[in-house]
């Protein structure tokens, strides 16, 4: 039996995160640290210059039954086709630890998203990993940027895909 | 052909399980298994020949602790090499995947305001309006605290000026103090004088009457003179007129002795009551001038009691005064605390117009629908004065000169 590994969202404050599991969910780009899917805090077309969402801290995580042997190889990737909309950006980064609640100011340091697919994906960490209910790996540090161009409304939604090898 | 696959099975009691490819099936057993119970794994019957070559594969045990795992080719035509390396499927295992998918809800900037965001705005800039009465109001308590310091020294000034004529008010009493001491001495000298004049003029009123009693002596002896002429004249026999030239001798002398006696009282006895009387008014001036001397004496003392008592109220009032300085100092601290609550109050004020401007973007970003009062004027530029709502800053460098 393949072990149980979701992604989960964390939120809050490092001294206290809380997590949701979004495997096979949603995760929705807003001026807010939360996890809701909601129409609360949204994204606003700037006149000039961007409106940077708060960044979503993704991680994989194993739960009740672990693997048999292992886990290895952790990567993410998205389809490399941004969907989301003109003037609609995605960005992120891996990051070995947690760091609370931001939104960030400008994109230094982070990478267009889409340009992690499955052939040249955003490497999470080799692994092995091992044992139950345990984080694995380094976060997505993923936010969205939304610039002056862009039109309001629910944008389309796109697949961000963690994938691991497992023994 | 040509590819190796993993076998794994075992056995519990009487439950048996098979794996081949990760794929597995169960199955129940019962009784031990033995060769005539062979195990086929993709068996097939090859006639080569007159032989009947089923492809079988033997297991000597299926219990847990003799598990095995067994690799077989589909080529058994082919030399059986058995694998070098792990079975795995793919570069290094299962690859499994989870997904989310990603969406954001975006609101098209507002360009209309509403009564409600014009009243935020108008509450914004009541708070800095506040604010910057706030930082006047510190203002004034700097200066207020310095011209409390400035009285404060004006005070301890005249506390001192207060100290210096104490002094010189208590120098003054010792002085006159001294004075009437001296006062005082120089009656007594002058009623030691006026006793001893008063004991001369006893002295004089002494020899006074004792001329007087030597007077009426020589009065007495006068008469007895002229008893006794007359005494002679009667025994003798003499004439009268002997007799009366004996008694005008006689009477003669005695007037001589009248004469000289009442010259020696007008003489003496005018020179001694007249130094007598002297005496006694240089006695009753002395006596006069000693009760001057007192009564300037005793007042000489009631002044100094009450320079004294001044001094007193004197140093009370400088102690007071002193007390000045103190109380000053807690003004002080207390204006410090009141400059810290400030400094406190004046951040909340930021805060509080940092977190009504997010509000005002957050009411902006309503969707039309909700918006109540809308108007096609622009919105304008966030007004708030950055200065006036900058954090405050404790001057902690600025007259603050409290010891």
């Amino acid at each position: 039996m393949p072990a149980t590994v979701d992604i989960r969202e964390w939120n809050g404050p490092t001294t206290g995160p809380t997590y949701t599991v979004k495997t096979n969910g949603t995760v929705r780009f807003k001026n807010a640290d939360d996890p809701n899917v909601d129409t609360n805090n949204p994204l606003v077309v700037p006149s000039s210059g961007s409106d940077f969402s708060f960044v979503k801290w993704l991680r994989l995580y194993i739960g009740a039954t672990g693997p048999a042997v292992e886990i290895t190889n952790l990567r993410f990737y998205t389809d490399g086709t941004n969907d989301l909309g003109t003037g609609i950006l995605l960005w992120c980064k891996n990051n070995a630890s947690y760091g609370g609640p931001t939104e960030p100011t400008g994109t230094t340091g982070y990478t267009d998203a889409f340009t992690y697919t499955s052939a040249a994906p955003l490497n999470l960490g080799a692994g092995p990993y091992t044992g139950t209910n345990v984080d694995i790996g380094d976060f997505v540090e993923i936010f969205a940027e939304v610039q002056s161009t862009a039109t309001n409304g629910q944008t389309p939604t796109e697949t961000l895909t963690f994938a691991y090898d497992e023994i | 052909m040509d590819e190796w696959h993993h076998y794994f099975a075992f056995r519990s009691g009487s439950i048996c399980k098979e794996f081949i490819d990760g794929q597995g099936t169960s199955f129940s057993i019962a009784g031990s298994v033995t060769n005539a119970q062979p195990l086929y794994i993709g068996r097939r019957n090859i006639t080569y020949g007159n032989f009947n070559l089923p492809i079988a594969f033997y297991i000597h045990g299926l219990s847990l602790p003799d598990s095995d795992a067994a690799w077989l080719t589909e080529d058994l035509f082919r030399i059986f090499q058995p694998p070098r390396t792990w079975f795995l499927l793919g570069a290094g295992g299962t690859t499994y995947t989870r997904t989310i998918s990603a969406d954001t809800l975006i609101q098209q900037q507002n360009i209309l305001r509403t009564a409600s965001a014009d009243a935020m705005v108008a509450k914004v800039q009541q708070l800095g309006a506040f604010a910057d009465a706030l930082v006047q109001l510190a203002a004034q308590l700097n200066i207020s605290a310095d011209a409390l310091l400035q009285g404060t020294n004006a005070q301890q000034a005249l506390a001192d000026l207060l100290v210096q004529v104490q002094q010189s008010v208590s120098a003054a009493a010792d002085l006159r103090i001294a004075s009437v001491q001296q006062l005082q001495a120089l009656a007594d000298a002058l009623l030691q004088a006026t006793n001893s004049r008063a004991a001369q003029a006893d002295l004089l009123l002494q020899a006074r009457q004792a001329l007087g009693t030597s007077a009426d002596l020589l009065v007495r002896m006068t008469a007895e003179l002229v008893a006794s002429a007359d005494m002679i004249v009667q025994s003798s026999g003499a004439t009268t007129y002997l007799r009366t030239a004996v008694v005008d001798m006689l009477v003669e002398k005695l007037q001589q002795l009248a004469v000289q006696a009442d010259l020696l009282l007008q003489r003496q006895g005018a020179t001694v009551v007249a130094q007598a009387d002297v005496a006694v008014a240089v006695r009753q001036a002395l006596s006069a001038t000693a009760d001057a001397l007192v009564q300037q004496s005793q007042a000489a003392v009631l002044q100094a009691n009450a320079l004294l008592r001044s001094t007193v109220r004197a140093l009370a009032q400088v102690d007071a005064l002193l007390q000045v300085p103190r109380t000053a100092s807690l003004s002080a601290d207390l204006r410090v605390v009141l400059r810290a609550l400030l400094s406190v109050g004046c951040n909340v004020l930021v805060r509080a117009t940092r977190q009504a401007r997010v509000g005002v973007d957050l009411l902006a970003l309503l969707p039309p629908g909700v918006w109540k009062g809308e108007s096609a004027a622009a919105p304008p530029a966030w007004t708030a004065d950055s200065g006036a709502l900058s954090p405050w800053t404790l001057e902690t460098g600025k007259s603050d000169s409290w010891n």
